[in-house]
């Protein structure tokens, strides 16, 4: 039952695309591209590490070929980073447009809903759902989506990279990215339950707050100021307390996948040392999990 | 913004500043001590294959870590407790400043605005602050901190860096203020057609009772398309904006590793240091992404912070001479004098009004619509006051009174019922006795309507009371007014919905249990008040006639014309 009710809204909205339907996919698939090369970018960081070391050992500086490997990493990353205009764009595009025809499909409804639900549904409800709901889509739209494929396709294509590199170091990250995962999401349960009381308990000040200002003058007239206010105070208290528990506990969502990135940047650093002297891994390769752990951990160095 | 922040954010001082410490702690112990330790491990372990230095820098790098992630825990405390304490503060100030107001004042403003400033524009400000505690304060440190750590390693990189970052702050800078018009515009537009959305959810009834389908649809229609251009015009302005800075900062270490390079030969650098300012500036890199977030959110919180300013900073209306006088028994005597008065300072909407509402008596107000009638009620309770001309109660000026007593002299019954949202008992008295509550609902007929409704007394009212008839609510004011015991109570009108035998009958019933009190009285219908003691008559915010029903018959040009229309209801005369 739940599943093909939530098929359905994403088609709908598919549908509400108009002829930005096919943009949509393309779009996707750019992204796709892009964040392949950026995963390919700290391979090449480890051949030009590995050049210089060459270098030093040598003592032959050989600048010829050190330029060569620097554009082609010049070229990665301005694929990688610049076509994100253009993603933007379109994205921008397609998001408005969708708003702009639910928006005129709301607009049209409304002149047919019937009296029974506008007085049965509170008018602050409605009102969200065309005005900040609309807004959440389109944000959803032109960042969330967007930056949540793009991480996944880029840690997939990481993920890859770093197997072939080297095993054990590939491994920590392995590890490391579901454990991350995993305590996100307990952590983010927790913090949407108190999330949605703080949100109820705010909608209960609005409705007194609402009450009271429009009821102003009887309120002024029948000296119900300090009753109001009382009533006020509770709910402001209250709600003190219902917002540092709810900032409190999402405020341990970055501490925690900074902390994950740090120990994997600790056991990264150590066994690479061990790595290095034995002789299996090359700076260049080491400098590469450096930035491949930099791009799968935001917070982090 | 930054009075805001004296002003409210002052208690929480200890909070604010234990956040910008731990902040400090947090990007001091993992600049300048954990990322070091991985140049230590290729200089002093890989270089010189000594395996108990890399066990000994990793037990350092596990106490950074451990110190980071206190620092970090802390830091979320104490960022949301001076946020919660500052939100708070700056939310009650808002209620107890709308709730001082008098009407007159209140009108200034609106009430849908004053709810917008106290609950809307405080979560914006809510959003910037906390934010601001926890990032702001870290990026200006984190930006010094790392630069000049590059410097201390390498001065030639450290200015190729220094060069890039300020073109590319001041390009970012630069086009974020150009496009802070066009999104002030896309907010303005969106206010737009969330109001009139609003207005075709409240008003649907009319919407299709005169068949303005059409018309309404036409109108959000060019409002959504205003809405559609103005974001793809301001979206274009700054799309381009993160992809350039990230493209030229990643060139910018590419042209890093041929120069370091070039260092290497010259025996000035090694590929360690390289390596290690390699993390440095990918941690810069992470730093300036957050900057434009930052910059989103700012325009929105100082709009609020100046719309909640605009607010608190609000001069009321008063008179120089407040002396606050006051009476223990009121005899409810009320007077005015040559009182004239006009909403926003017009002169016209009444002029020249004086009238004696003797003590214990009834007074009533006639007039047709627009006549001034409500205005007279409001001046009377010093809900507003006169422009010139004076009103005494008691032989008290309003002007002198304590507001207190003032207020306790009237029992007003609106014009328009204005419903609490709660229960039944809780709108008509919070504190008058359970068997005068009992008494006014009889007074008022609404103890019929009560003896329908299951939970009785505490039954529930719904915003506005609208799961109750018009005349059922205005029946619940009607009780609320004569359940308060007052000296002077004011029927504005509260008999209009009412048919003409409940209103008799109710007239009755309060003339009954307010014996002895003086009655002031609005009405539209003549014979609602024919018996009044002194009817005065009310035309274009003029007096036209005082007297009694009968000698008002004789001399009154205007009441004979209002009698006439009306004299269907009585054929006696």
């Amino acid at each position: 039952m739940k599943k093909s009710k939530q098929k359905n809204v994403i088609s709908r909205l598919f549908g509400d695309m108009g002829k930005y339907k096919s943009s949509f996919r393309a779009v996707f698939g750019v992204i796709v591209v892009i964040k392949l090369c950026l995963a390919a970018a700290p391979k090449v960081v480890s051949i030009i590490t590995d050049t210089m070391q060459e270098f030093v050992n040598s003592g032959n500086y050989d600048f010829g070929k050190l330029l060569i490997q620097c554009a082609l990493l010049a070229v990665l990353y301005l694929i990688g980073y610049g076509a994100d205009g253009f993603i933007n764009r379109s994205l921008v595009l397609i998001s408005q447009n969708l708003s702009l025809n639910l928006r005129n499909k709301a607009g049209h409804k409304l002149n047919r809903l019937t009296i029974h639900y506008s007085d049965n549904h509170p008018l602050g409800d409605t009102q969200s759902r065309v005005t900040s709901d609309m807004l959440n889509l389109s944000n959803g739209i032109e960042s969330t989506l967007p930056s949540l494929l793009g991480q996944a396709v880029l840690m997939a294509a990481i993920a890859i990279m770093m197997l072939f590199t080297n095993i054990w170091l590939a491994l920590i990250y392995i590890i490391a990215m579901p454990v991350t995962f995993i305590g996100l999401r307990m952590i983010a349960k927790r913090t949407n339950k108190i999330f949605k009381n703080t949100n109820k308990h705010l909608g209960k000040m609005n409705a007194l707050v609402s009450d009271t200002y429009s009821n102003h003058t009887v309120v002024k007239s029948y000296s119900r100021v300090d009753e109001k206010e009382k009533e006020f105070d509770e709910l402001n208290r209250e709600f003190e307390k219902l917002f540092v528990r709810s900032r409190f506990t999402s405020g341990f969502m970055r501490p925690f996948s900074d902390l994950m990135a740090k120990i994997s940047y600790i056991l990264l650093c150590l066994t690479g040392g061990f790595l290095m002297i034995k002789g299996t891994l090359t700076l260049g390769e080491f400098t590469a999990f450096l930035f491949y752990g930099n791009k799968l951990c935001f917070t982090h160095i | 913004m930054l009075s805001l922040y004296k002003k409210y954010l002052g208690h929480y001082t200890p909070f604010v500043i234990a956040t910008f410490i731990t902040t400090c702690i947090i990007y001091f112990v993992q600049l300048c001590l954990l990322l070091p330790e991985s140049k230590r491990i290729i200089d002093k372990g890989v270089n010189l294959q000594n395996t108990d230095v890399i066990w000994q820098s990793g037990i350092m790098m596990v106490i950074f870590t451990l110190i980071i992630g206190i620092c970090n825990l802390l830091n979320a405390y104490f960022s949301s407790k001076a946020t919660a304490g500052f939100t708070c503060s700056v939310r009650k100030a808002c209620f107890t400043k709308a709730n001082s107001l008098s009407p007159q004042d209140f009108a200034k403003f609106g009430e849908s605005t004053l709810l917008n400033r106290t609950m809307a524009d405080v979560v914006n400000i809510t959003v910037v602050t906390i934010n601001a505690l926890r990032l702001w304060t870290a990026i200006p440190v984190l930006i010094v901190t790392e630069l000049f750590i590059i410097a201390l390693n390498n001065v030639y990189i450290f200015m190729v860096l220094a060069f890039f970052f300020i073109l590319t702050v001041t390009f970012l800078i630069v086009f974020m203020a150009k496009s802070r018009k066009n999104f002030e515009y896309l907010q303005q537009k969106l206010d737009k057609i969330n109001l009139n959305m609003r207005e075709r959810i409240v008003g649907i009834r009319h919407i299709r009772a005169f068949g303005n389908e059409e018309l309404v649809y036409e109108k959000s229609a060019k409002g959504n398309e205003d809405v559609y251009n103005e974001a793809i015009s301001a979206n274009s302005k700054i799309n381009f904006l993160s992809p350039v800075a990230m493209v030229v900062m990643n060139w910018v270490v590419v042209l890093i590793y041929i120069l370091g390079t070039q260092q290497i030969k010259e025996g000035m650098a090694s590929i360690s240091q390289l390596l290690l300012i390699f993390q440095y500036i990918s941690s810069f890199i992470l730093s300036l992404m957050t900057i434009p977030f930052l910059i989103n959110i700012l325009p929105k919180g100082m709009v609020s912070a100046r719309r909640i300013n605009e607010l608190l900073n609000f001069e009321p209306t008063k008179y120089e001479t407040a002396q606050h006088i006051k009476k223990d028994k009121t005899l409810g005597k009320v007077e005015f004098r040559n009182v004239v008065f006009g909403y926003s300072g017009a002169l016209d909407v009444i002029a020249d009004i004086s009238f004696t509402a003797q003590a214990g008596k009834t007074t009533a107000f006639i007039g047709t619509t627009g006549s001034g009638k409500t205005t007279v009620m409001n001046l009377m309770q010093g809900l507003y006051l006169p422009t010139f001309g004076d009103i005494l109660i008691d032989d008290i000026s309003i002007r002198n009174a304590d507001e207190n007593w003032l207020r306790s002299c009237f029992s007003y019954g609106t014009q328009r019922p204005m419903i609490f949202q709660d229960t039944v008992k809780n709108n008509i008295s919070r504190t008058v006795s359970d068997e005068r509550i009992k008494q006014a609902c009889d007074a008022s007929c609404f103890s019929e309507i009560l003896a329908q409704k299951n939970e009785g007394l505490e039954f529930q009212l719904a915003q506005g009371g609208m799961n109750l008839s018009g005349g059922q609510r205005q029946r619940l004011s009607l009780a609320r007014t004569v359940a308060r015991d007052a000296p002077i109570y004011i029927f504005d009108d509260t008999f209009s919905a009412l048919d003409a035998q409940t209103e008799k009958k109710s007239r009755k019933a309060i003339n009954d249990m307010l014996k002895g009190k003086t009655i002031i009285m609005v009405a539209q219908k003549i014979d609602t008040i024919r018996d009044a003691d002194n009817i005065i008559v009310l035309e274009k915010g003029r007096i036209a006639g005082q007297g009694k029903h009968e000698d008002l018959l004789k001399t009154c040009k205007v009441y004979r014309e209002i009698y006439q229309t009306q004299c269907y209801l009585d054929k006696k005369e």
